[in-house]
């Protein structure tokens, strides 16, 4: 059982810290893109495009590191004055209800990746991106989520405080 | 098909798991999906996965994790430490001294940072220590933290207008220019308010060390690459130099090399920064994902279109729906997060406000204020419980000090009732 947690929590972070990389690649590409429009009066076409498929990435490759360390917003108002007991059966059937739609999400996600691989749909741009690479992206960090809520379900881990501010 | 039962069972269930604590974009999704189950089967679920991507592959959504990023370099890298020092050196001579520097320091430092949570934490812990040593009145102090926390929701940019512009298909640029003005003359309202009750009783606010030669330019050295960062934000967008994802990457970049021309922070610093915009990010972006389930069933169940037709046959007159709306949107501010109330609230709204004619920029300036207005309700706004947690003065004293705020921002929204071009004029120019 530690070996499937301890594995888990490395596939997270991995993916969170390939979301890194995709943020930090979007920023340059982005700010590339204003340079050249504004100093060279030229454009790379894709830009648009492409971050686009980077604000997917980042979403779902790091909601699994999130969903992982308590950063998920949720209103706490009522569970937190609940008793401590009550805690870990709420946990229980949070993180089954959760499962559910972890599950439902890949299901629907895993059909479209699958049509769009059997079609070889390619984006109607210049680039012509085939679509399955950046779905992929979204089927991965969706399963990747999948994991996280698995793992809580196995070893539950009690709410921290989020490393981050919630975005109130 | 529209099944009142399977409907209300739904949005129940939603409403009901929200509460109770579970994840607000899971709760809100499997709400979604169940309404979708109940009221049209199962094949239904079978858009599902073309609405996500259609949704979510969007340049406009790019900018929210852009603009966190941004924050996240300035708070990480310590660059807005010595702000509220600058701050206080420029706004010293104004009735009320550090007490117009929370106001001040905390519209500026929430714009940036984007998150009234994190500003409150951040000018409080700085200024209510300091404040309580110098014999400030307690709940002016905890007052103007909490409320001052609210103001960076209105003003540019704000996550919380992106995620109102992705349900609205409004642009962005127009939103944030929407929410300047409104933020700005609640700001100075905030000021006037401190430097009127300051004035008559003088013991709230002790006098001020009178001011070092050289004060006012060591504090607009202080302030300014919080002001310049804010500005380049602005301008560019504004001048329509770049759009406002544009402008987020473009302060995201200007961002780290501000941090390292001050400060010079390790790379460890940067990492640490980019990791917290990733997860946050990611967090926010779940909710707007499962909002996108949700207003798929909500549309695809004639929910929203019997809503509408119920409310309109109410035949309520323009500024009585108004009311009752501040009132509903305040009651579930307390509970819900901003950005789980605009998409929970705003797809189900959208076409009762498009009969009324009700102009939708204009409506996301109020819906923000009254989520503003709702993180400083008494007694379970969310900034009550952070400024008690850091000034130790008691909830009863927070509730007292933030209570002239919340007057404020009544008469703010009825001013914006009254003229809306407080809000609509300046994206009328771009």
């Amino acid at each position: 059982m530690r070996w499937l947690i301890s594995g888990i929590d490395f596939l997270l972070k991995a993916g969170a810290a390939i979301g890194c990389i995709i943020l930090v690649a979007m920023t340059l590409l982005v700010t590339l893109e204003v340079v050249l429009r504004n100093f060279f009066q030229t454009t790379m076409y894709f830009t648009d495009e492409f971050s686009g498929y980077l604000v997917v990435a980042v979403l779902a490759l790091g909601a699994g590191y999130a969903y992982r360390h308590d950063a998920m917003l949720r209103v706490d108002l009522i569970y937190d004055r609940l008793p401590q007991q009550m805690h870990q059966h709420f946990g229980v059937v949070f993180g089954l209800i959760s499962l559910l739609f972890c599950a439902l999400l890949d299901w629907q996600i895993l059909r479209l990746w699958l049509r769009t691989l059997d079609n070889g749909t390619h984006a109607n741009t210049v680039t012509a991106t085939p679509l399955w690479l950046p779905q992929g992206l979204l089927l991965l960090g969706l399963i990747l989520l999948t994991l996280a809520v698995l793992r809580r379900l196995l070893a539950p881990v009690e709410p921290q405080t989020p490393a981050v501010g919630t975005q109130a | 098909m529209y099944d009142i039962f399977s409907i209300l069972l739904g949005l129940g269930l939603t409403i009901g798991l929200l509460l109770l604590g579970l994840h607000i974009a899971i709760a809100i999704g499997f709400g979604g999906i169940l309404l979708l189950v109940l009221v049209e089967g199962f094949g239904s679920l079978n858009a599902i996965g073309f609405i996500l991507w259609g949704s979510l592959n969007s340049a406009t959504l790019s900018a929210l994790p852009l603009f966190i990023l941004m924050a996240e370099i300035m708070l990480k890298s310590g660059v807005s430490d010595s702000f509220y020092d600058g701050m206080s050196k420029l706004v010293r001579r104004i009735p009320g001294g550090l007490l117009q520097t929370n106001i001040a320091a905390s519209a500026l430092f929430a714009a940036i940072s984007g998150s009234s949570v994190a500003t409150a934490s951040a000018i409080g812990g700085v200024a209510l220590p300091r404040q309580k040593a110098d014999g400030y009145d307690s709940a002016m102090a905890a007052g103007s933290v909490a409320a001052g926390g609210t103001l960076g929701i209105l003003i540019p940019p704000s996550i919380v207008m992106i995620v109102y512009s992705t349900f609205t298909e409004l642009s962005v640029a127009k939103l944030f220019m929407a929410g300047l003005l409104p933020g700005i003359v609640v700001t100075a309202m905030f000021m006037a308010y401190i430097a009127i009750r300051c004035a008559i009783n003088p013991t709230l606010a002790p006098k001020l060390h009178a001011a070092k030669r050289g004060d006012t330019v060591r504090g607009l050295r202080e302030v300014a690459p919080m002001v310049g960062l804010m500005l380049v934000v602005l301008v560019t967008i504004y001048r329509g130099i770049a759009t406002p994802t544009e402008a987020a990457a473009i302060g995201a970049f200007v961002a780290a090399i501000i941090a390292w021309a001050i400060r010079r922070p390790p790379l460890r610093v940067y990492v640490e920064a980019i990791f917290n915009s990733v997860v946050t990010s990611a967090a926010i972006l779940m909710i707007v994902a499962a909002a996108f389930i949700i207003q798929y069933a909500v549309e695809s169940t004639g929910l929203a279109n019997a809503l509408t037709d119920w409310v309109v046959g109410l035949g309520l007159s323009f500024t009585f729906f108004m009311l009752t709306l501040f009132v509903i949107f305040a009651i579930m501010g307390c509970f819900i997060d901003a950005i789980g109330l605009v998409v929970l609230t705003v797809p189900l709204l959208l076409p009762i406000l498009q009969s009324y004619g009700i102009d939708l920029i204009w409506f996301g300036v109020i819906t923000v204020i009254v989520v503003e207005l709702s993180l400083i309700t008494p007694p379970v706004g969310i900034n009550l419980f952070v400024v008690d947690s850091i000034s130790k003065a008691g909830l009863a004293t927070v509730i007292r000090g933030v209570i002239p705020y919340f007057g404020i921002y009544a008469l703010l929204l009825t001013m914006l009732m009254i003229w809306p071009s407080i809000a609509t004029w300046l994206p009328s120019l771009m």
